[in-house]
């Protein structure tokens, strides 16, 4: 029985789908964030949450290892029943529901701010919503193929940063560990926000086409995106000093300000439009995962009118209340701390209960 | 259907695309090129903007305005009632501080629309003007290009031979928020023409401190490890002092492949900082007879004590001054850093009390085409 065969995804699908997720628009305050918590510490607090990642997604494989065919909602309905199971399943769904939304306003208003200040933010993200409508009502595949594209045409961008090296001073990153160890711990608060994007797992895994190197691919994704995060913030550290870095609120955008060619001046304008197409990697899937959860609920196959109602009912929230950069901010604290539950408490109180639901139902598993 | 869908799709976005309500077009903006604050007599905050005139009825090939105003975002406000079209800062090329606005602490916080404003670039450079403002500003040489272009490029090259340091908004923003070194911008006089002095020195709180001359200015740079550019060096040689009218015991040279090493400890309660000096010269001028091939230790010897000596010279005026324009505290924070933990927001006196040790070594790589 497997139900989701037409939308069976690759290996180097799903690498680059959860690497995608991940990448968003954190990266733009994670130096200033990771600074004013550690220090010049804070990349640290990067291979420290890799490490949690690692292991968070290692329960969620041993979960669904024994349910090869489940999503988390088919698991959930298994083992909780039709109605108790919808305790999870909504907040799992509002969930994803957030994510959109936080990931869309917030690179609104990253447009609005360096390109468009006088168009309506509304307008802007009526403009985000057509390519999210024309990819997220496809299937799992669709995603699986346009995160690989992107990344294979974006590949080049970290590369632009090398461009500052000679204004660099390394000696910034010294001594290491300031403080002693409390520090970097605490910095793994602001990375959790940049890192959230592993919880897709537990949706994805029954599409995998090759399920025993669904570990690797975890570990492969995770270790790209922490690479990309680290080098990112080593070169603001290194470029700004550890005093003055806490002082701008998108290290990354300032720092690419500083690059100007004879015949180009303002990169960091253009690095940000083309930055969008990674950022759209980000909503768009958790768009297509919104929209997933929502059919499931409703006990529907088809996902696509979902998509549109989501994002109709996007737009209409951002003409109502027009959000701020400083909302977006609270939001993204508040969103983090929902992406733990959802990372990392859920698998493991499944993964216990599991434990026991095993136990006692002994043989009639599949 | 699905066409008449398509066409409906295509419609709607192409009525987004039209919006392009703000818009500027290049005749509605006036570039200011150079952007100048000072103070005037009766201690008023005076801005004052060069902009390029694109109009071949002009005579004078900028226009020149100079406002009374209380922040750099409202002195906008007032350029815009008077020129002719709106005032836009993304083409900034330098900006100019009247040194009488650096005798009080607190200018740095009239530059945070350059900061804080995406649209304005961060890579203008920053030069303290010895004298007013205006009369930079004001002046338009017959022989020269456009002022605002003029006064960008003498900059730059000043820099490329060493003469003045080429600090940007960006690194002013570094240098004034890190604790361990104070901020150094170029210094610029009009004297009949524009001269760069050299290399003005600010305290901790971004008042003036002192200026380094040009020769001041080159073991200034090769201090710093950003350095770039030519070092020229002229030296006496005191072994070869003659009696004759012209005193021809002096020596030029090119410094090339300079390097340096900074060692630092904690001694008796104070920093103690070593600095290795490598570099390798190629003479470039001698007015004495002297045996290179045969005696050149004895030249390089020298050359090292003479150039040591400067150096000790520099090092007791920016002690003095009680200022750490090199960033010898970033060394201090990266090496000791529990010592300087406890000073760091009195650097600048505790860098006065350190023991500072430049050991300079020179090796002669030619000495020309002549013997």
């Amino acid at each position: 029985m497997k139900k989701y065969a037409l939308n069976e995804i690759t290996f180097m699908q799903f690498i680059f789908l959860i690497h995608g997720i991940q990448v968003g628009t954190g990266i733009m305050s994670l130096p200033k964030d990771l600074a004013e918590k550690s220090g010049t510490d804070g990349w640290m607090s990067l291979i420290i949450g890799w490490f949690i990642n690692i292991i968070a997604s290692y329960v969620m494989i041993q979960i669904f290892k024994r349910f090869p065919n489940d999503t988390l909602y088919d698991l959930l309905n298994r083992l909780f029943g039709k109605w108790l199971s919808l305790f999870i399943s909504i907040p799992v769904t509002l969930y994803f529901i957030c994510a959109v939304w936080l990931i869309l306003i917030r690179a609104m208003l990253y447009i609005k701010a360096w390109f468009l200040p006088q168009t309506p933010d509304y307008i802007v993200v009526f403009l985000f919503t057509i390519p999210t409508f024309m990819l997220a009502r496809n299937g799992l595949r669709i995603m699986g193929r346009y995160c690989e594209l992107v990344f294979y045409l974006t590949a080049w961008m970290p590369f632009i940063l090398l461009l500052v090296l000679g204004d660099s001073h390394w000696i910034h990153l010294l001594p290491l560990f300031k403080e002693g160890m409390m520090p970097v711990v605490k910095g793994l608060e602001s990375t959790i926000y940049s890192i959230a994007g592993l919880e897709i797992t537990m949706i994805v895994y029954p599409f995998l086409k090759n399920k025993q190197s669904a570990m690797l691919g975890i570990v492969i994704a995770n270790s790209i995106t922490i690479l990309a995060y680290i080098y990112v913030t080593i070169i603001c550290f290194a470029f700004f000093s550890p005093d003055e870095i806490t002082g701008y609120n998108q290290p990354l955008l300032s720092l690419l300000k500083v690059i100007e060619f004879r015949f180009l001046e303002r990169f960091d304008m253009i690095f940000l439009a083309i930055y969008l197409f990674i950022v759209s990697t980000s909503w768009i899937p958790y768009m297509f995962f919104a929209a997933f959860s929502v059919s499931q609920l409703m006990r529907k196959q088809d996902h696509t009118p979902y998509v549109a109602v989501l994002l109709v009912l996007i737009i209409a929230i951002v003409f109502v209340i027009h959000p701020s950069w400083n909302q977006a901010d609270m939001w993204s604290k508040r969103v983090s701390i929902y992406n733990i539950g959802i990372t990392f408490v859920l698998p493991l109180l499944l993964w216990v209960y599991i434990q026991f639901y095993v136990r006692v139902h002994k043989g009639e598993l599949h | 259907m699905k066409q008449w869908k398509l066409c409906c799709t295509m419609l709607i976005l192409a009525a987004f695309l039209t919006n392009c309500s703000d818009r500027l077009n290049v005749e509605d903006v006036t570039f200011s090129l150079l952007i100048g604050i000072d103070l005037d007599e009766e201690d008023n905050l005076l801005f004052s903007i060069s902009s390029p005139v694109f109009s071949k009825e002009a005579k004078k090939k900028e226009e020149d305005l100079e406002v009374r105003t209380n922040t750099t975002r409202k002195s906008r406000e007032e350029f815009d009632r008077s020129v002719v079209a709106l005032t836009m800062g993304g083409k900034v090329q330098a900006v100019l501080l009247g040194k009488r606005l650096l005798q009080h602490k607190g200018w740095f916080q009239l530059l945070d629309p350059l900061y804080r404003d995406n649209k304005n670039t961060v890579l203008p450079i920053v030069a303290l003007v010895n004298g007013k403002v205006s009369d930079i500003i004001r002046y338009s040489p017959q022989d020269k290009p456009r002022l605002p272009i003029y006064l960008a490029e003498l900059l730059r090259t000043a820099h490329m031979r060493n003469i003045t340091v080429n600090t940007t908004i960006q690194l002013l923003h570094r240098q004034m928020f890190e604790k361990g070194m104070t901020p150094s911008i170029s210094d610029l006089r009009k004297d009949g023409n524009l001269k760069v002095m050299g290399t003005a020195l600010l305290k901790e709180d971004g008042r003036y401190a002192l200026t380094l001359d040009p020769v001041e200015n080159k073991l200034f740079s090769i201090l710093n490890p950003r350095r770039g550019g030519e070092f020229p060096f002229t030296v006496t040689i005191p072994s070869q002092s003659d009696e004759s009218f012209f005193k021809h015991d002096k020596l030029s040279f090119t410094a090339t492949d300079i390097s340096t090493k900074t060692k630092v400890n904690y001694e008796q309660n104070n920093f103690r900082f070593d600095i290795n000096v490598k570099m390798r010269i190629n003479l470039s001028e001698r007015l004495f007879a002297f045996n290179v091939e045969k005696e050149a230790k004895k030249l390089e010897k020298e050359i090292e004590q003479q150039l040591e000596a400067q150096f000790v010279q520099l090092i007791d005026k920016i002690q003095a001054a009680k200022i750490d324009p090199v960033g010898f505290g970033l060394y201090a924070r990266a090496k000791q850093y529990r010592q300087w933990k406890g000073v760091q927001d009195r650097w600048g006196e505790a860098f006065s009390k350190a023991d500072v040790n430049v050991k300079v070594k020179v090796r002669v790589m030619s000495m020309g085409a002549t013997k």
